[in-house]
């Protein structure tokens, strides 16, 4: 039971509290209440309440009219105030501006980024509802080193349709890389090619700018390009209807023009042909439930439970594949679902259409752009504090005249906001100006309108609420403070808020100190990555990429072409690189025990001039040789950790089976090299050879270092005349090493700049405080000169506080940094040892750039003659 | 001479008739009871606080009480000013009327 009122209604009571602030002897706050006790006793509680909502309603236009007034005045007044102050106290002005501005700059671009990131995939009308199929391997099984991968068998997509009335839709992908497309005796060598069925335009947001979606893909030997593809093939001639020859196999007409994809996509298609045609080519059962290869997309009906189906999905499996693919199986890999939005960002599976991204990357630039601004928030706390004394005269006086605490609070929170919005207007310009080079930095091709961006705009706009209530509140409060007596008594003002004043400058340096110190870390580590030895040759080394499946017929003459050339040491055709080895299988040999455990064994399929290329010696036994008719058939090589993880004391001689069953002879062993990244330590490998080398991608060129541009002249010239169709494509052998680190080298060049951008912030606002303590021990300094400092000792004392704060940032930077640091070299294998001194110099640098600071102020006041100081009293 | 708003006149009549009593509430109801209108308290008080610039009244503080919550009653009464002020206003108002007859008003009602 609800107890009967006896007040006024609770918000007309609030808005005329509010009212009354307003104006402090607000007296009719009485009258008010006694007559509606008075009403409330003649005509009751209901009537008493209308009334009192009545008088405070119509008060409200005449509260309006006198507040407005008052508003713009002091507002006027305020803003005077503040730009007087600003002009005044230029360089402060200046430091204050610019440190907030850096700030904010780093910090726009870093939202745009991450909004950037955010929005993959979402432009898809039906994008919540749409799903991945992908596949977890069996325990124990992996797949370039992942244990689950994108893909999952053929005839799945057909069943869920057929069985599941809530999938909607389904469709199923190929990729092949590196295709030829001809038209009209011009070749294109195209990285990406993708085969799909006609639904991919039903599920997707995929517009067609010319065409028909649902008869595009309908016959086999079609073709749908995007927009610039078109343009880059055909030119200004309209591409409907033109026929492009696939691998000089096969005649595909265009049947439509797709817009071109946004890049917010975790896949971007260029070319769309019929998956039928990829079937007809490579003979494949599109119904069969076996092979894990193909990439299948699924769109549910509005509202259907996702994890429903794909608890359902094994049922299917049960019910059509064999045995040992059924769950519980050898063989099964359990299917699962990956929403499509959260591609981007959460899945790194085996065969992603290209690296995704990872939300850690988004934490970690988040959190990073919000230490910048707090960094640059503190900075501007720290010196208005610090700048307090000078405005002591200015809020006494205004004490006296009657100005309330709340109006000096507003005047100051006023004054913030406007070095804000000054800020703001920079950052925003400076924004522009790094947007370029920031986008190419994060290779997203990111642009700005804050007009457009309204989710930004609105951000930006809290941002700076936030930011003013941050940076200002403690001036304010502070400064508000003052009594007014003691500051027109002239006593000596202390620079109050000292104690908070060092947490902040503290907290400041603690920043920067982590960052250097990642900074170096992740330099560090890169360096003893590219230096260390891997076990493998990577100068001059030049990697042509075999596309032409025609090409690996003719090999044994391209190479004895290539190395009548002396300046050619040697060549070797493989399908891996040795810094990459993916394929794999399991271990088998003849009369291997039917218990023995499985292990994935890395296999690599080259030829006898391998090891001399590459440089990778052997460490028993021979290498595979033309001469011993038995290698022509089938023969092995092992490396170290092969022969360790199978137990075998004597592998020379012993059988070894090939994944499709060949069987042949443990030819040598060779030295265990990295043939993966150094993220991954070495694995179980064996290299593989037979005569017939069909399955070859690469082609690795040892050269010399003499006339390296005459050296590739030659290489096109003979590629030439071997592939007259196939552009050629090569290049570094030492370029692919490097890149496997790029992600890590871009983290690097982030935390340099981070790291630079937080000391500089940072060391703005020590310069200003630095400048403002100086100031205010003039006169302590000139006694002290008079009586017989030394200009040394007295930059000493100056300095002596700051180096305090940086050692003690120092300690509470370096267990943070070291943890963070260490987890971080948990991706590699192979690791650069922490030394302390990395914490050292971290310190040491940040201390050496703010005592720099520092000196710059202090030596002026160290240096001048104590009578100017002193002649003044 | 000041001329004096007729929202003042009626203000400045009414707390001369209640005389010591006239304090927030009593001066509402009073005027509120003459003019046949509700009044507002921003209003009353805005007007009051003109009085009080111009020197016409003057204020004192009564004691609190609790059907006030505790607040205390403001008290108004005239000054010297403001006695002049009404006088003057009254003087006026005959001099605007002198001559003529009740006949507006008194056409007004029989019509």
């Amino acid at each position: 039971m609800r107890s009967k009122p006896s007040k006024p209604p609770r918000f007309s009571r609030w808005l005329f509290s509010v009212m009354k602030r307003y104006d402090e002897d607000f007296i009719w706050a009485g009258d008010l209440e006694e007559e509606f006790n008075q009403i409330m006793g003649e005509r009751g509680i209901s009537k008493a309440q209308r009334w009192y909502r009545a008088q405070v309603f119509k008060t409200l236009p005449t509260y309006f009219r006198f507040a407005m007034h008052w508003t713009a005045i002091m507002a006027k007044h305020y803003l005077i105030t503040a730009f007087r102050h600003m002009k005044r106290q230029k360089s402060f002005t200046v430091i204050n501006v610019a440190g907030l501005a850096i700030g904010l700059t780093f910090f726009i671009l870093i939202m745009i980024y991450i909004q950037f990131e955010l929005s993959y995939d979402r432009y898809h009308t039906n994008d919540d509802n749409i799903y991945r199929v992908a596949s977890e391997l069996p325990a124990g099984h992996t797949h370039g080193g992942k244990t689950a991968m994108t893909r999952t068998v053929f005839a799945l997509a057909p069943a869920l349709i057929e069985e599941f009335p809530q999938v909607k839709n389904a469709t199923r992908f190929m990729r092949n890389r590196n295709v030829l497309l001809t038209y009209e005796n011009q070749n294109f060598l195209e990285k990406d090619v993708f085969f799909a069925e006609p639904q991919v335009f039903q599920i997707f947001t995929l517009p067609l700018e010319r065409g028909q979606p649902e008869a595009a893909l309908e016959d086999p030997y079609s073709i749908v390009l995007s927009q610039r593809m078109a343009e880059r093939i055909f030119g200004q001639k309209n591409p409907m209807g033109r026929v492009i020859r696939y691998e000089n196999s096969y005649d595909l007409k265009v049947t439509g023009i797709l817009q071109n994809m946004p890049q917010n996509s975790h896949f971007v298609m260029d070319f769309i042909m019929p998956l039928q045609i990829y079937a007809l080519i490579r003979e494949l059962d599109l119904a069969q439930w076996q092979n894990h290869a193909i990439v299948t997309y699924i769109q549910l009906t509005e509202g259907a439970d996702p994890h429903a189906v794909e608890e359902s999905i094994p049922g299917l499996f049960w019910k059509y594949a064999e045995s040992d693919r059924q769950p519980g199986g050898r063989r099964y890999c359990r299917p699962f679902l990956q929403a499509l939005t959260s591609i981007h960002l959460h899945s790194d599976l085996d065969g992603e259409f290209a690296p995704n991204s990872d939300i850690k990357n988004v934490y970690l630039f988040s959190t990073i752009a919000f230490l910048i601004l707090i960094i640059a928030c503190i900075n501007y706390m720290n010196l208005a504090t610090a700048r307090s004394t000078q405005r002591g005269k200015e809020v006494a006086i205004r004490k006296v005249v009657g100005a309330l605490r709340h109006h000096l609070v507003k005047q100051f929170y006023g004054e913030s906001f406007i070095f804000l919005i000054f800020a703001l207007i920079l950052g925003l310009a400076l924004v522009q100006v790094l947007l370029p080079a920031f986008s190419t930095f994060v290779e997203r091709d990111l642009s700005f309108s804050l007009l457009d961006n309204l989710a930004l705009f609105f951000g930006l706009l809290i941002t700076a609420i936030v930011m003013n209530f941050l940076a200002g509140s403690y001036p304010a409060l502070l400064i508000s403070s003052f009594r007014p007596a003691s500051v027109l008594k002239k006593q000596i003002l202390k620079a109050r808020g000292n104690r908070l004043r060092n947490v902040l400058v503290v907290f400041q340096f603690a920043v920067s100190v982590g960052l250097i110190v990642s900074a170096v870390v992740v330099r560090l580590q890169l360096d003893y990555i590219k230096n260390r030895d891997v076990g493998y040759d990577r100068d001059q080394i030049v990697i042509i990429r075999l596309h032409d499946p025609q090409i690996t017929k003719s090999l044994d003459a391209l190479k004895s072409e290539l190395k009548a050339n002396p300046n050619v040491v040697a060549a070797t055709a493989s399908d891996a690189l040795p810094n990459n080895i993916q394929s794999q299988m399991g271990p088998r040999w003849p009369g291997m025990p039917k218990d023995f455990d499985y292990f994935d064994v890395y296999v690599s399929y080259v030829d006898e001039d391998y090891m001399d290329v590459y440089g990778i010696d052997i460490a028993n036994g021979r290498n595979f040789s033309k001469e011993f008719p038995s290698d022509a058939q089938s023969a092995f090589l092992f490396n170290e950790s092969l022969v360790n993880a199978l137990g075998w004391e004597q592998p020379l001689g012993r059988e070894f089976e090939i994944w499709w069953g060949d069987v042949g002879q443990v030819v040598g062993v060779v030295k265990n090299f990295n043939f993966h990244s150094l993220h991954r330590g070495i694995e179980p490998m064996c290299l593989y050879y037979r005569k017939d080398q069909r399955y070859v991608y690469y082609l690795s060129v040892k050269i010399r270092g003499g006339d390296i541009p005459e050296t590739l002249a030659f290489l096109e010239d003979i590629w030439r005349k071997f592939s007259p169709n196939y552009p050629i494509d090569y290049s570094f052998f030492d370029d692919i090493f490097d890149n496997a680190y790029r992600s890590e080298a871009r983290l690097g060049s982030m935390f340099n700049v981070f790291s630079f951008l937080a000391v500089a912030i940072a060391c703005l606002g020590l310069f200003g405080l630095a400048a403002f303590t100086a100031e205010q021990r003039t006169k302590e300094i000139g006694i002290r000169k008079v009586l017989g400092a030394s200009g040394a000792g007295i930059f000493m004392l100056l300095s002596k506080e700051f180096t305090k704060w940086i050692m003690i940032s120092s300690f509470i930077a370096w267990p943070i940094a070291y943890l963070a640091m260490h987890a971080w070299q948990q991706n590699f294998a192979y690791r650069a040892p922490l030394t302390p001194w990395i914490f050292l110099l971290a310190s040491g640098a940040a201390a050496v750039v703010a005592l720099g600071t520092v000196a710059s102020q202090t030596l002026k006041v160290a240096t001048a003659n104590p009578v100017n100081i002193l002649r003044y009293e | 001479m000041k001329e004096i708003t007729v929202l003042e006149e009626i203000l400045l009549t009414t707390i001369f008739r209640l005389g010591e009593d006239a304090y927030g509430v009593s001066i509402r109801q009073k005027v509120s009871e003459i003019t046949k209108k509700e009044i507002i308290y921003g209003t009353l008080y805005n007007t009051l606080d003109q009085l009080l610039r111009k020197g016409y009244v003057r204020k004192r503080q009564g004691k609190p009480t609790p059907q006030r919550g505790g607040r205390s009653k403001i008290f108004y009464n005239l000054t010297v000013k403001g006695i002049k002020a009404l006088q003057d206003a009254r003087d006026l108002h005959q001099k605007i009327w002198d001559g003529i007859p009740d006949l507006i008003t008194d056409k007004v009602r029989s019509s």
